[in-house]
């Protein structure tokens, strides 16, 4: 090897994985970032008519909760709030990575957002969708709660109390749904425009025509569309961080020992990370698998989510630690008992002990680059991580309310066939519609993936120019 | 008065776009645009763009909702429907924040969409560019110029831009 | 004076035999066939924990339709209560004064009725036995007026009689028996003190001499009796006064329990349970935690065959009979020290012993009663209330024996269900198949009724006219509230109808038989007749008491018959339930699904035993056993019960029934089947582990405060010093707190509640009380399992010391009208807010469900309609309702409201009088026989809540929330014995 070559070769040991592999072209990448969408897959369909099956359980589990009442679950006195309120926050936190993933990587222009920040949209949608069913549905009487919980004039001269954490809830969850839906629909315009264009069938060109509202990649549009993007992912940032504390202020308003607690609008927005992240990686490494996309989505990407897992892993253990800490500090009776004997050694201390494991135990893996490239190993530790994030607010609501203030109402809880129905339903939803989303739209920003390819070989260009 | 047509010209590359751009400036003809499948850099100053007013209109919209989000809270817990609830009745109360903030980004964020619709006088699902086949590559991996001349110039103006470097060279149909 | 309000007034009453109603059934049963479709579409199945409800209902929509139709027009007029206006206006609730019998004895009521339907059963505050007060079954009362399935009707041989052809049957009978002096003919009647029945019974006697009358009923006082004649020589009872007791001993007796005085001795007892010199003592000695036991200073435990010794024991230290029986160095201990506080308040002491203990007992009892010089102050004595109508556990057994001897023609049953209650062994239900003509009078179709010939629907009490008396002999007129809702007669015409008078009328038999007795000129009667419907009570009937010497002789002849107690060997004890007594109200949802007061057991009995038996045993709580005494056995769950004695079990009587109504069939286990007549304890049980499982509801699972300040009690002796008070300064008083107080002094009125822990024996009646005035649903036991009972006041029972034998304290705790609540700020919808008078309102309307007002109380009150309890209410259920209370929907939460509807009446009537709202009195405060419970307006300086929120014993629940609760706890003070300690 010749010394400058030897030198080059040096240089990419170190330099890190590519953004994209090989030199692809425009031409390329459009090929085969669509090639979902124009080759239809096997696997794909037979996913597909699971996770539709799936979505009965969801069906079937509303309509009865809905023909006979909250009491089909297992909620009670005193667990007033149980699988509903887990899965909304559940649910909810997952579609924030989304969100944050998109806004908060372009705000700081990591680059490597623009490969998986699609996916990543379009999971906040389908996640949110999921978890705002939630709050509706779990009402006593939903058919007055849909409007009553909006201030609209009334005969009764009555409104919404604005001091209640759950008002929080409706402008919150529907603020973050609509600019989540906005922002990820303006990230998709161009894309669908190339679509259209690129669609040789009649009724697809039609179809993505619609959809794309005109869009011609004219620089006079993309000036304001660049601009408006950005912002919309400025303010996207904090309404992240906003909703996910105003989630928490459901329970740290409340007076109840394990809810009533200050750390929780940061705990959880770092929860809500990193579960977020941790679905990522479960939806995209299959699904990079099956739609090869290995080009666009490389190990890189999923080593720095492994990455942002670590650390949120450790905000969420240091918010455990700081809960526990407290309890302790203030010598509250009712505090100590719940996070020193109830959590640990009550009833349901093996769902405590399980959260322990997977979002503490299981990310210190990630401190090994070993673990953060094997795609196996990621996969397993992000479901693990789901299922952890799950636990925890199993722990958060069933285990705070069981047992509270008066030993003479405490109760326990299990879950009915109907609670699991709409657990399992939410779950083969949101995979129907992150299934429909991966065959029907660019499941990766082709747009921002040209432009960043662009700007690699520029960079590369300009770099070879200057050290010829 | 003959009417308006618009030719396009595909350029290989962001330079050879800007060149001819710019030459076509120079020979007086302004109504320029590029379609490119991803933003060019430098574009707004080659076509001379103004700012974008769409910050001002998130501004506004952000300050709408704030605004109203505060009066809103006070007029209808505080005014129409005074009620005690849990003896907590201070004014201005800190439980407003959250639905104040919320419906701030909620205004600004719908304001930006639908202002951009408004400013690309979106939807506009057919547009004569569309009659163009190879145009379509500008979603694709093209750059295109597009300039709008005066009927009588339509045929200068396209060896113009072969001149400057265009790969292909398309007119646009006229509306029908 | 206003005539009797109807339902529905017919013309002509209809043969209860008519065709509609078999039509209605069929109807019935297609509405039912559609029904089930229903909800077919998304659920493919309907839950289990709902079938027993919609069971219910198609029956209860079955008696809607077919009983209504077949009412009887009320003919006579009834009399409001003496306080009440005449003017009659909708919606304008009366009062009437009746009463309700329990095996013989009256308690004096008040039932409100609305509409000219009885909603609210009070106790009449002019009556010696209830002054006020009401037990829980006096309020389940009303829900068994209204009961669907109720028997209906006369039936032969299931052909369906009219009234008239009743009659004439019966007329033909008694003539058949007439012939031969009624030497074919028997009665079967339940204990009742009735004067017009006692005279009906003397002229059956007359005209059929030959007939045998027994009186039978499972729970009888044949003990004391009998233990009266042992140290009399006579049967007299013992009546007894604890307002004067500063020392009590009860033997096994459970005089807190709601059977006979309970409700007056309840009172007498509260009154001394606050701190002062007139504070009592109550020492017990029991087997099982009874709510005596519960109250007790000091519980001693040992198996009910221990407690005469036990007595014996303290007898022998003081003096009264000699040679004292061997006893653990523990009790020996206790019985020294009882004895000697017994004999230091000589003349000021009691001494009492239980139904279930045996004739020697009760008679030293006596012994010890008249040495310790208690005769006149705290007992005195009197002649029997029921005479010849006290039940005889003997009776079946005799009854038996003639049926089976063919002497027996036609048998007419009143008493409740004796082929259920029958001794074990004696199978009394192939016996009375045998007998030509069975006649059982009962307000539910039972296991007896389908093994009579002749099946007749009794009125309910509620339905019919009559009299009683209660324990101390006055005696009460039994006036009907309501024309009966069913085809359905009382045993008064039916005994009336052996005499040839049965088409007389009950009242006319009672009135003449009043008449009679008051020797009146029919003028001046009429006068006196209405003054006694008006009050309630007919003054100068109450036994004298009589003088009688002790004979301690035979006392302690008796004494030495007594059979040692068997040291070894595990010892079965029986006991009347709290919720269902003897099983006769086990057709009553309320009183089904009330939770035990001890053990919180919901919808079930259990075999209750000790930790140390348990674990000798080797099983463990929700185990099923088996029980078996002899070649007798029965299945049954075990539950650990804190302080029972070692080596014994108890098991409830009243559970298990086999046939009956829905609500009644196959909830726990039938403990008949292991009784021998008449007997309470047994030796000799064994207990065999089973594999099975049982899945208790158990309305409260957590039996340790966990060290919180919650349910407060100190001893006299802490209570003396100020470390005690000082501990209570933290507990009340302004909380810190960032929000600027309401002030509520400006206010007319500010509502406010205080619970005296130290007053509370957990007796329940509350509990029952309010789910009467607030409409409040049953939810079955697999939703009471699930945590989800409605019940808007609960009385929280905690133990706290040895768990082999605890102090125990009970907390009544409904909701707290706290002035921030925690749960109004949460509500998204305005659904729960404070009232300007400081009430924390639910308005159910507004309510959307989204319980985070349930999850944010600390004190876990409030209740969600988790599914809609009564999706169809039976027309003649609805009849129950309280109109001033709405009926809420599912999906909806709901609490309790400080009775709001009684405030607003009250202030209705204050307005129109132009005056000051007066007294109000919550459902829970005015049943409460311990006055425990206190509400009122905290802004009149003069009101007893006020003084009761200032007390020194005053402390808030869970003060350190900030929540300013508006009902304020009063510490409950033990006073110990010293010697003990």
């Amino acid at each position: 090897m010749t010394p400058p070559a030897q030198a080059a070769a040096e240089r990419e040991a170190l330099a890190p994985m590519p953004l994209i592999a090989g030199h692809p072209t425009d031409a390329q990448l459009n090929t085969e970032l669509l090639a979902p969408i124009f080759s239809p897959n096997e696997t794909w369909k037979k996913l597909v008519g699971l996770a539709a099956m799936g979505s009965g359980m969801l069906v079937i589990g509303l309509t009865v909760t809905i023909a006979r009442g909250i009491g089909m679950w297992g909620n009670n006195q005193p667990v007033g709030w149980a699988y509903d309120i887990i899965n909304f926050v559940w649910w909810i936190g997952i579609g924030h990575a989304g969100t944050l993933i998109s806004a908060i990587l372009l705000l700081f222009q990591q680059k490597w957002r623009t490969s998986i920040n699609r996916f990543a949209e379009a999971m906040t949608i389908f996640a949110v969708m999921q978890a705002a069913m939630f709050p509706l549905v779990h009402t006593g009487r939903p058919w007055f709660a849909i409007y009553w919980l909006f201030p609209y004039p009334n005969t009764m001269g009555i409104w919404p109390n604005f001091k209640s954490p759950l008002i929080w809830d409706v402008f919150a969850v529907s603020t973050y749904f609509t600019i989540s839906l906005l922002f990820w629909y303006l990230g998709l315009i161009p894309d669908l425009a190339t679509l259209r264009d690129t669609a040789t069938k009649r009724t697809q060109r039609i179809a993505y025509g619609i959809f794309a509202l005109g869009w011609k990649g004219s620089s006079r549009h993309w000036q304001h569309y660049r601009i408006g993007y950005l912002i919309l992912a400025g303010i996207s940032t904090p309404l992240v961080l906003s909703v996910h504390s105003i989630v928490s202020f459901d329970f740290a308003v409340s007076q109840l020992p394990g809810w009533h607690t200050t750390i929780f609008p940061p705990y959880f927005v770092a929860g809500a990370v990193f579960g977020g992240f941790a679905m990522v990686l479960t939806l995209i490494i299959p699904a990079r698998k099956v739609f090869r996309f290995n080009n666009v989505i490389t190990d890189r990407h999923l080593e720095n989510m492994a990455k942002v897992m670590l650390v949120t892993s450790m905000i969420v253990s240091y918010g455990y630690l700081m809960e526990n800490f407290m309890a302790w500090y203030s010598a509250n009776p009712y505090e100590s008992y719940l996070f020193f004997v109830t959590r640990p050694f009550g009833h349901y201390a093996a769902i405590y002990w399980i959260m322990l494991f997977c979002n503490v135990i299981v990310p210190q893996t990630f401190w090994w680059k070993k673990a953060r490239t094997s795609v196996a190993w990621l996969w397993i530790a992000s479901i693990l991580v789901g299922i952890g994030m799950w636990a925890e607010r199993f722990v958060i609501i069933v285990i705070s309310l069981y047992r509270d203030f008066l030993p003479s109402s405490w109760g326990l809880y299990a879950p009915t066939w109907v609670d699991w129905f709409i657990f399992g339903g939410t779950i083969s939803f949101f995979s129907l519609l992150f299934l429909l989303f991966l065959r029907f739209v660019p499941s990766v920003a082709l747009a921002e993936v040209k432009e960043l390819n662009h700007e690699m070989q520029h960079e590369k260009a300009h770099a070879a120019g200057g050290h010829p | 008065m003959s009417a308006e047509r618009v030719v396009l010209g595909k350029y290989p590359s962001v330079d050879a776009l800007y060149g001819a751009a710019r030459a076509l400036q120079a020979s007086g003809h302004s109504a320029l645009d590029f379609y490119s499948p991803y933003p060019l850099p430098g574009s707004d100053e080659v076509l001379k763009l103004r700012r974008s007013p769409v910050p001002f209109v998130a501004g506004a919209a952000a300050l709408v909702g704030v605004v109203s989000g505060v009066l809103m809270q006070w007029w209808m817990n505080d005014v129409d429907y005074a009620i005690n609830v849990a003896n907590r009745s201070v004014v201005p109360s800190p439980t407003w924040m959250p639905v104040t903030f919320e419906l701030g980004v909620l205004l600004a964020g719908t304001s930006i969409f639908f202002g951009l619709m408004a400013l690309f006088r979106f939807p506009r699902p057919y547009d004569p560019l569309f009659e163009v086949e190879a145009f379509r590559s500008a979603t694709i991996d093209a750059l295109w110029l597009s300039v709008a001349v005066k009927a009588e110039q339509v045929s200068t103006v396209s060896d113009e831009l072969r001149r400057l470097g265009a790969a292909e060279v398309e007119l646009v149909p006229e509306e029908a | 004076m206003k005539s009797l309000p109807v339902i529905q007034d017919h013309a002509e009453p209809r043969p209860p035999g008519h065709r509609s109603l078999w039509q209605s059934v069929e109807e019935l049963e297609a509405r039912a066939a559609a029904g089930r479709g229903e909800f077919a579409a998304g659920a493919a199945e309907v839950p289990p924990e709902l079938s027993r409800r919609s069971f219910m209902q198609i029956l209860g929509a079955s008696a809607a339709l077919g009983g209504l139709t077949a009412c009887q027009p009320p003919r006579e007029k009834i009399v409001p209560f003496v306080h009440e206006p005449v003017e009659n206006r909708p919606g304008k609730r009366f009062h009437y004064a009746t009463a309700l019998s329990l095996d013989g004895y009256a308690t004096g009521l008040l039932v409100g009725s609305a509409d000219g339907r009885p909603v609210k059963v009070e106790g009449n505050p002019a009556h010696p036995t209830s002054q006020g007060a009401s037990s829980t079954w006096d309020q389940g009362a009303l829900l068994d007026l209204y009961d669907p399935e109720r028997a209906k009707g006369y039936w032969r041989a299931g052909n369906a009689l009219s009234w008239r052809g009743l009659l004439a049957e019966i007329q033909k009978l008694a003539r058949e028996h007439e012939a031969d002096g009624g030497a074919h003919l028997a009665f079967l009647l339940a204990p009742d003190a009735s004067p017009t029945q006692a005279e009906l019974r003397r002229g059956l006697q007359a005209r059929f001499p030959k007939a045998r009358i027994h009186v039978w009923a499972p729970v009888t006082e044949e003990n004391a009796t009998e233990g009266a004649r042992i140290a009399f020589g006579r049967p007299l009872e013992l009546r007894v006064s604890l307002d004067p007791a500063r020392a009590i001993l009860s033997l096994d007796s459970d005089f807190l329990s709601g059977q006979g005085e309970s409700l007056r001795l309840t009172r007498e007892f509260a009154r001394h349970r606050e701190p002062g010199a007139e504070m009592s003592r109550l020492y017990v000695a029991e087997p099982a935690m009874s709510l005596t036991g519960v109250n007790a200073d000091h519980r001693f435990r040992m198996k009910g065959a221990e407690v005469a010794p036990f007595a014996r024991a303290v007898a022998a230290q003081l003096g009264v009979v000699p040679g004292a029986p061997v006893l653990s160095p523990e009790l020996t201990r206790a019985a020294k020290a009882v004895a000697a506080d017994l004999a230091a308040h000589r003349g000021r002491s009691v001494v009492l012993a239980g139904l279930r203990q045996p004739p020697a007992v009760h008679a030293l009892v006596h012994a010890m009663n008249a040495a310790l010089g208690n005769v006149g102050v705290t007992v005195r004595h009197g002649r029997p209330v029921l005479g010849d109508a006290a039940p005889s556990s003997a009776a079946l057994p005799a009854l038996a024996r003639e049926i089976e001897g063919g002497k027996l023609d036609t048998l007419v049953i009143t008493a409740w269900n004796p082929v259920h209650a029958a001794p074990a062994g004696l199978d009394l239900g192939a016996l009375l198949a045998r007998i030509p003509n069975a006649l059982y009078l009962s307000l539910r179709e039972d296991e007896t009724s389908r093994r009579c010939s002749w099946r007749l629907a009794s009125s309910h009490p509620f339905e019919s006219w009559g009299d009683a008396r209660s324990r101390d002999g006055v005696a009460s007129l039994v006036q009907p509230l309501i024309a009966p809702l069913y085809e359905s007669t009382t045993a008064i015409d039916l005994l009336a109808a052996f005499l040839d008078a049965g088409d007389r009328g009950a009242l006319r038999h009672v009135k003449a038989h009043w008449a009679a007795r008051s020797a009146l000129d029919p003028a001046t009667f009429e006068a006196h007749w209405e003054g006694w419907l008006r009050q309630g009570v007919i003054p100068g009937t109450a036994e004298p008491a009589e003088a009688a010497p002790v004979d301690l002789a035979a006392v302690a002849s008796a004494l030495g018959r007594l059979p040692g107690a068997k040291g070894e060997g595990l010892e079965l004890a029986l006991a009347p339930s709290y919720g269902l007594f003897d099983g006769r109200f086990a057709g009553n949802a309320w009183l089904q699904e009330l939770p035990d007061p001890i053990t919180k057991v919901s919808w079930d009995n259990a075999a209750y035993l000790s930790e140390a038996t348990a674990k000798r045993l080797g099983v463990e709580g929700g185990q099923v056993v088996t029980l078996a005494l002899g070649s007798r056995s029965v299945q049954a769950p075990v539950m650990v019960m804190p302080g029972h004695a070692d080596d014994a079990v108890t098991l409830s009587i009243g559970y298990g029934r086999t046939d009956g109504s829905a609500v009644s069939k196959g909830v726990g286990v039938d403990a008949y089947r292991l009784r021998e007549a008449g007997a309470w304890f047994a030796p000799g049980l064994t207990v065999t582990a089973g594999k099975g499982k049982h899945k208790f509801a158990v309305a409260q699972g957590h039996f340790s405060m966990e060290g919180r300040p919650l349910a407060l009690d100190f001893s006299t002796k802490e209570w003396a010093t100020d470390a005690g008070r000082a501990e209570l300064e933290h507990l009340h008083g302004l909380p810190a707190t960032a929000q600027v107080p309401v002030d509520y002094s400006k206010q007319e009125y500010s509502w406010g509640m205080s619970v005296d822990l130290s007053r509370c024996t957990g007796c329940n009646a509350c509990v029952i009380a309010c789910q009467e005035e607030n409409n409040i649903a049953t939810v079955g036991k697999e939703q009471v399992a699930k945590g989800r009972i409605m019940h808007w006041i609960r009385t929280d029972r905690y133990f706290s010391g040895p768990v082999a034998n605890p102090q125990t304290i009970t907390q009544p705790v409904m909701c707290q009208h706290c002035e921030t609540a925690p749960c109004e700020y949460v509500c998204p919808v305005n659904a729960t807010v404070h009232s300007e008078e400081g009430l924390n309102e639910m308005v159910y309307n507004r309510c959307v469900g989204t319980r985070y007002c349930s999850n944010n109380c600390p004190y876990k009150v409030r209740r969600f309609n988790f599914l809609a309890w009564r999706p169809e209410v039976p027309d003649v259920e609805t009849l129950l309702f309280n109109p001033d209370v709405t009926v809420r929907s599912r999906g909806v939460m709901e609490k309790c409201t400080y009775c709001v509807q009684r405030i607003e009446g009250a202030r209705i009537d204050a307005r129109t009088g132009g005056k000051k709202i007066g007294q109000v009195q919550s459902a829970c405060q005015q049943a409460c026989p311990a006055q425990a419970i206190v509400f009122g307006n905290l802004n009149d300086p003069q009101s007893r809540v006020k003084k009761l929120h200032d007390d020194e014993r005053r402390y808030d629940l869970l003060h350190e929330l900030g929540t300013r609760p508006r009902t304020a706890y009063l510490v409950k003070i033990r006073n110990p014995n010293p010697d003990l300690a």
